[in-house]
């Protein structure tokens, strides 16, 4: 009765243990394993991998345990976190997948043992002598799938990479392919198939990276059926070296002046950038004068844009940009940011006297309007002199009048939005006969000195 | 002497109320609003617009005459409306005598001729005209009209009582456009830049890169739009003797 227990039991597991199948995937097919598997050949040194799927085609969860292989050159390259466990299959997303490496060291048959929980696969794999390839200046041979990296490269430019194919067996080998592929990539240079390798002799050639573009480059040498990753980076040549160049190379108040941006060179590449004007005030109290402008587009900001063949970077279509300089001592900052790095120059306005402008006089019935316009960069007006004549050129009496207008422009400097600029009216009312006055001079001081217009007469 | 000494007084109180923003004058900019234009030259600072869907535009320093889609207005210097009146959409032509008034406003779509006097716009008899490039107030009682004829520029001036042309005159090697101002002297753009022709043929040269279309309206007091017709930009000339330059305007979209 025991027996016939035991015997139940070990009838009831066979279907636990068949529940596991091993199937081979090639990417897109899977077939079913036998108890042999070809891993195929492969050339000392190279590695051959080959996809496996484990797949539960009974209907109770079942666990894969077990993933081991032995032999020389064989490995488990991807497996699974172990135990896995396998539902009942229903579709890819339900089976286990692992990898089998075969990494031969020399020619000659190889063979192994793969377990997949219970079940034993014999894996088989040839190994025949090739030419080894070797990168100038090493002696290890690059596996195949090897990625053999340019590195950075302007783009029109060539680097070259030596390599070398090795016949290391006793035998003759003949590479009967040799290919390069891909765009940015030529060769091989030097060599070219079919190579016939005598028993420790070598060939050398060449692969060229030309890259064509600022942008990564990829392709492929082929030695026979292995195949080697070709890697570079194009890179876009700099924008030339650009300078921040004035019409004018003196500032001073009021003035309107030119910008623009010469590059060292035609420029090989289109680049974008900005010219950004900041005004750092040189009066105390004044933080900003908004006549300080350019004179198109954004008022502090202009872009700036190079196209290939360029030596001279564009404000829109213009070669220049005109800009005031305001009416406020202090320092205009122009900086360009391009890709290139950022540069800065800049332009003083030193305080300076008053600028009259215009000065004008009306004679009314009973006033004498004297009008000037100018301004103040200093926001310092503190004095004005009148002086008046007769008809005849002869200073009146009392002579010089003087008054003290300090606080008159502090509130209105406080108050205006034109910077230092002014409009000034002085009516003067006048008993008697005013026709007889026939000129004034006026004098306006502020803290860097002493202003006079011309003879304004009525 | 002593006579003199004792006429003239001086009140410093009413004297420092009177410090303003100078005012340059207003312009018409690509946007056909019309706006204020502080600063000196140099350092201009456009103002807020004060009215919008001008057809033309032009100020004498003193005030100015605006031209909607339907109406002639005056403005004073603040850009407050003076006066109205009704008038057909389409630009019009202005002209300032050298003290601002009488005024004289030209509509090309209607040919009529207005002059604005004593507050009020009054019609002045008028033949048909060709093409009309400017007008002036030159001389008193008298209208200045630069007209674009087959053969070239011409000035024809008529009397403003009875629209009687008392003079042709055919203007050599200038093309418009072309602004008469109120001295008589004739402004137009050459290759090189801008051109003031005075009544007695001399010429002041004033050095501008003009952009390819453009068009002269008084601005100010001395001062002269150059209209950019194909962008935003826009320019100034002073004209004031021995300051003539020209200049950029600041952009309207800032």
């Amino acid at each position: 009765m025991i027996a016939r227990i035991l015997l139940f039991l070990s009838v009831l597991s066979l279907p636990a243990l068949a529940q596991i199948q091993v199937l081979q995937f090639d990417g897109t097919t899977e077939i079913p394993v036998g108890s042999v598997v070809d891993m195929g050949s492969a050339a000392p040194g190279d590695v051959v991998e080959v996809r496996f799927r484990v797949r539960n085609i009974g209907s109770a969860m079942t666990p894969l345990q077990t993933l081991s292989i032995t032999g020389a050159g064989f490995k488990i390259s991807v497996a699974p976190s172990l135990p896995y466990t396998l539902a009942p299959y229903s579709g890819p997303a339900s089976e286990a997948e692992f990898r089998v490496a075969f990494n031969p060291t020399a020619a000659g048959a190889y063979s192994g043992f793969l377990l997949v929980n219970t079940i034993n696969i014999i894996v088989r794999g040839t190994a025949t002598a090739s030419a080894a390839l070797t990168l100038a200046g090493s002696s290890a041979p690059l596996a195949a799938g090897a990625v053999i990296d340019f590195g950075s490269l302007l783009r029109g430019g060539s680097r070259l990479q030596n390599l070398t194919l090795s016949n290391s067996s006793a035998g003759a080998i003949t590479v009967g392919a040799l290919t390069v592929s891909g765009t940015g990539f030529r060769g091989p240079i030097g060599a070219a198939a079919p190579v016939q390798l005598a028993a420790g002799q070598s060939v050398s050639f060449q692969i060229a990276f030309e890259p064509l573009t600022g942008q990564p480059a990829k392709g492929t040498l082929t030695v026979d059926k292995r195949s080697f990753s070709l890697t570079g980076q194009g890179l876009d040549p700099p924008l030339p070296t650009a300078s921040i160049v004035f019409g004018s190379p003196t500032a001073a108040s009021s003035q309107q002046n030119t910008v623009s941006i010469p590059l060292a060179s035609a420029s090989q590449v289109s680049g974008t950038g900005t010219l950004t004007l900041e005004f750092r005030s040189g009066v105390t109290g004044i933080t900003d004068d908004s006549a300080i402008q350019f004179m198109s587009g954004p008022k502090r900001a202009a872009t700036v844009t190079i196209a290939v063949g360029d030596t001279t970077a564009k404000f829109g279509t213009q070669s220049s940009i005109s800009f005031q300089t305001g009416a406020t001592a202090g320092t205009l900052v122009f900086t360009l940011t391009l890709p290139t790095g950022l540069q800065q120059t800049s332009l003083t306005v030193a305080p300076a006297s008053i600028n009259i402008d215009t000065a004008t006089g009306v004679r009314r019935v009973n006033d004498l309007d004297i009008s000037l316009t100018g301004f103040d960069n200093t926001y310092s007006a503190s004095q004005l002199a009148f002086t008046f004549f007769d008809r005849s050129g002869a200073t009146m009496q009392p002579g010089v009048i003087r008054v003290d207008v300090t606080s008159d422009f502090r509130l209105y400097f406080n108050s205006t939005k034109t910077g230092g600029a002014f409009a000034l009216l002085a009516t003067f009312p006048v008993s008697g006969d005013a026709t007889q006055v026939g000129g004034a001079d006026v004098q306006i001081t502020n803290s860097a000195g002493v202003a006079k217009t011309q003879r304004i007469n009525f | 002497m002593k006579a003199l000494l004792i006429i003239l007084s001086i009140t410093p109180i009413a004297m420092w109320a009177q410090l303003a923003a100078p005012q340059v004058g207003f312009i018409q900019d690509s946007g056909n609003t019309l706006r204020p234009v502080y600063g000196l030259a140099g350092n201009f600072i456009l103002g807020d617009p004060v009215a919008a869907n001008m057809e033309s535009a032009s100020f004498s320093g003193l005030f100015g005459i605006v031209k909607t889609t339907s109406a002639l207005v005056v403005v004073d210097r603040q850009g407050q409306v003076v006066a109205s009146q009704d008038a057909a959409a389409g630009p019009a032509l202005f002209a300032f005598s050298r003290n601002g008034a009488p005024a004289l406003a030209y509509l090309p779509n209607a040919n009529a001729l207005l002059q604005w006097s004593d507050g009020v716009f009054q019609q002045v008899p008028l033949d048909p005209q060709t093409t009309v490039v400017s007008i002036a107030a030159v001389d008193p009682g008298q209208a200045a009209f630069i007209l674009q004829r087959d053969d070239g520029l011409w000035d024809v001036r008529i009397l403003l009582s009875t629209g009687e042309v008392i003079s042709q005159t055919a203007i050599v090697g200038v093309a418009a456009p072309a602004l008469m101002l109120a001295t008589g002297e004739l402004l137009y753009g050459d290759a090189n830049g801008i051109v003031l022709r005075r009544p007695d043929g001399s010429e002041k040269h004033i050095d501008a890169q003009l952009p390819p279309t453009f068009a002269f309206q008084q601005m100010g007091d001395g001062w002269i739009q150059v209209r950019d017709l194909a962008t935003q930009q826009q320019y100034a000339v002073r004209l004031s003797e021995g300051k003539e330059q020209f200049y950029a305007l600041p952009g309207v979209d800032q």
